[in-house]
């Protein structure tokens, strides 16, 4: 039988796993900085606008490119 | 309420909390030794706190996990409390420039809130100190 504390330890890794998948990739800007977040937030806080030119790429992935004018 | 459910709970909260914050300071290792590196009171110490506050959290959450360890657990976790809430409280009174080193959503938090979270967890583990039997 599990005991309240193992489903608490259980609980808190899972946790901490799902919060680090959901923030944890790296973008690199055109100035060489790193910046994490999501693809979405990083288009709307870095590459405002139309997407004529390449503004991000993702870190693990360089092909995934987020484009703004 | 029976007395080892009551410990029983204040165990799980705790565990809770270093589980997580420790798990979470490791997944995102170079961002925290890196906040680390920016304290203005830790930075000598950075890359050996950086290994040394995640794993001890973890340990001391095993250690609360088992009857046999668990007394000593409290213990821990009252002075690690204790120790992260007068860092804390240094860092508001005499450091101009404050970088979060927390764990996981607690990054969110502000720098009073993560005071009083802290209080009520101290205040737990002291009641829970109290209640675990001595022998």
């Amino acid at each position: 039988m599990f005991s309240i504390t193992f489903l608490a330890a259980v609980l808190a890794a899972g946790s901490a796993f799902a919060g680090k998948s959901e923030s944890s990739t790296e973008w690199m800007l055109n100035d060489f900085s790193v910046v994490v977040g999501l693809q979405s937030d990083i288009k709307t806080i870095y590459c405002a606008g139309a997407n004529n030119v390449q503004c991000a790429f993702m870190v693990e992935a360089p092909y995934t490119l987020i484009r703004k004018p | 309420m029976p007395r080892k459910l009551l410990i029983d709970i204040i165990c799980a909260l705790l565990i809770f909390l270093f589980i997580y914050t420790g798990i979470s300071k490791l997944l995102d290792y170079h961002t925290f030794r890196r906040q680390l590196g920016q304290s203005p009171f830790i930075t000598f110490y950075a890359p050996l706190l950086a290994w040394a506050l995640p794993l001890g959290e973890i340990i001391i959450a095993g250690m609360l996990s088992f009857n046999r360890s668990r007394l000593t657990g409290l213990y821990l976790s009252f002075f690690l409390l204790c120790l992260f809430t007068f860092y804390l409280a240094a860092m508001l009174q005499l450091s101009y420039y404050i970088p979060c080193s927390c764990g996981g959503v607690l990054q969110a938090l502000s720098w009073q809130a993560h005071i009083i979270l802290n209080v009520v967890f101290i205040l737990l583990t002291a009641a829970g100190t109290l209640l675990q039997p001595k022998h």
